[in-house]
């Protein structure tokens, strides 16, 4: 039998159906990368992980066989990734943070490629490099095999995450990037219809002061929400991937506001190099803050960086081809 | 539909895939065709080459050369210049030749671990398919990490 027909008969069969069971779950794991905190200057064997399936029922029950992916990662290069910056006296999240204009290059490079697919023997039959117009890696799609989801089990795809650069004239102490990502159910569903139960969305909303357009919300808002400080808003969507309960798109989805995100630490007194079992990890120099630098009572600024609205809404289709060039298998 | 969907997925991935820019950026070269119209004198490409440390010591410094592979054309020239920003130093290298089998001479920046941009530039009009070979170095004469992202392309 050839290879193709092998194929072929292998994902026609993995198509059929299976007799679902529901089960009551105790726990769910959100659409996370597998290590979501790393230090400058390290690139990293990454995995995404999808958490558990789409919903099944009114009330978000998971289960729903998840079928593909899609994930992209804030580009600097071709678009302007909205950039915010905190330096409240305590703690740390992106909702206090305030917008800025100062250019990504401000607080980190390299500018693009923080996420690039690994091809290796993973979950999915199929993965395809998503890119700019200019080759850059963005993130990828994976997909074509649905994965009962009846009991939540990972599904992981590797991505290396770059080794980035935190400026030593930057005030900055960490830099998160926020992606954006679709588990997709059902592929035959397309996003200005799909719900939860066809596509869960993990989307970077930018809520927070001064950014343009903002509060993002949905057209009923969500006071109870605990994905954002204060509830989901009635407000405008932020891109055509924000996602929704319903058909109508008028009831925000379980992932608004819960993006996975890549947290790179700046590395302030420098890292020794070490052994443990057996696996050499190398020294690391220092990069400290420079002087003048008043956030968080002069432990550095946390910096948040989101994909644009134009990014996320031209990368998360899902092409053949690079560039969102190709055959479109979902939009 | 989803059956479609993978039919055309999996025939997809039996084919070759060409590229659709005129440029590559492989590990450690890259290349593109500057100025295709052949009208732009100004014409430059723009790239960040991120060196890093993944496992074979940090890096000492960033390698690059220039080879033009375009037929000769007498006055057309081109170069490479990196700069690394942390501590304002810059290098550059010219293919003396235009359009003969050799690359320009080897230049080195020592810059350290990081990121450095890499600019190329011709001295005329024309259409010039450059490839440049980018190799960040240990001070043992290692490879260090070596990442490439494209800035500009003109």
């Amino acid at each position: 039998m050839s290879k193709l027909n092998y194929q072929k008969k292998w994902v026609q069969h993995l198509l059929v159906p299976a007799t679902l069971a529901v089960f009551s779950q105790c726990s769910f794991a959100h659409t996370r990368l597998e290590s979501p905190t790393v230090i400058q200057g390290v690139k990293v064997h990454n995995r995404l992980n999808v958490g558990h399936g789409c919903s099944i029922d009114a009330i978000g029950t998971k289960g729903g066989s998840t079928f593909a992916q899609s994930a992209i990662f804030p580009n600097a290069v071709s678009y302007t990734p909205i950039i915010g910056v905190d330096s409240s006296a305590t703690g740390s999240t992106w909702n206090s943070a305030t917008y800025t204009t100062q250019p990504a290059s401000t607080f980190y490079s390299p500018l693009a490629g923080i996420g690039t697919l690994i091809r290796e023997d993973g979950a999915w039959p199929i993965t395809l490099q998503k890119t700019d117009a200019v080759g850059n890696n963005d993130g990828f799609s994976a997909g074509g095999k649905a994965y009962d989801q009846t009991v939540s089990a990972s599904i992981q795809t590797s991505v290396a995450t770059a080794a980035i650069t935190i400026p030593a004239t930057s005030c900055a102490r960490s830099v998160t990037f926020m992606l954006a990502v679709a588990d997709i159910c059902d592929i035959t569903v397309p996003s200005a219809i799909a719900t939860d139960k066809e596509v869960l969305y993990w989307s970077p909303i930018p809520n927070f002061a001064g950014v343009p357009g903002q509060p993002f919300g949905s057209a009923k808002g969500n006071s109870t929400s605990t994905n954002i400080a204060g509830g989901i808003p009635v407000g405008p969507a932020y891109s055509n991937y924000d996602g929704y309960t319903d058909a109508a798109h008028t009831i925000a989805g379980d992932g608004w506001a819960s993006p996975a995100t890549l947290k790179v630490y700046r590395n302030i007194t420098g890292t020794p190099a070490t052994v443990a079992n057996g696996v050499y990890t190398v020294a690391q120099p220092a990069n400290p803050l420079p002087p003048g630098c008043t956030g968080h009572g002069g432990l550095g600024d946390d910096v948040y960086v989101f994909p644009s609205a134009a990014q996320i809404n031209a990368e998360m289709p899902i092409f053949s081809g690079v560039n969102q060039k190709g055959t479109l298998y979902w939009k | 539909m989803k059956d479609s969907f993978l039919r055309k997925l999996l025939a997809t991935s039996l084919l070759i895939t060409s590229l659709t820019y005129g440029n590559s950026a492989v590990a450690h070269s890259v290349g593109n065709l500057i100025d295709a119209t052949g009208i732009n004198a100004s014409a430059t490409d723009v790239y960040q080459i991120s060196c890093f440390d993944d496992g074979g010591g940090p890096t000492a410094y960033l390698f690059i050369q220039i080879q033009d592979g375009s037929i000769p054309v007498p006055g057309l020239l081109v170069s490479a210049q990196a700069y690394f920003d942390q501590t304002k130093i810059m290098t550059n290298t010219s293919d003396p030749i235009s359009g003969d089998a050799n690359a320009s001479p080897g230049v080195q920046l020592s810059g350290g671990n990081g990121n450095y941009i890499l600019s190329v530039s011709k001295t005329a009009v024309g259409a010039r398919q450059y490839n440049i070979t980018v190799h960040c170095w240990s001070v043992n004469g290692e490879h260090t990490g070596t990442d490439i992202n494209t800035l500009q392309l003109q």
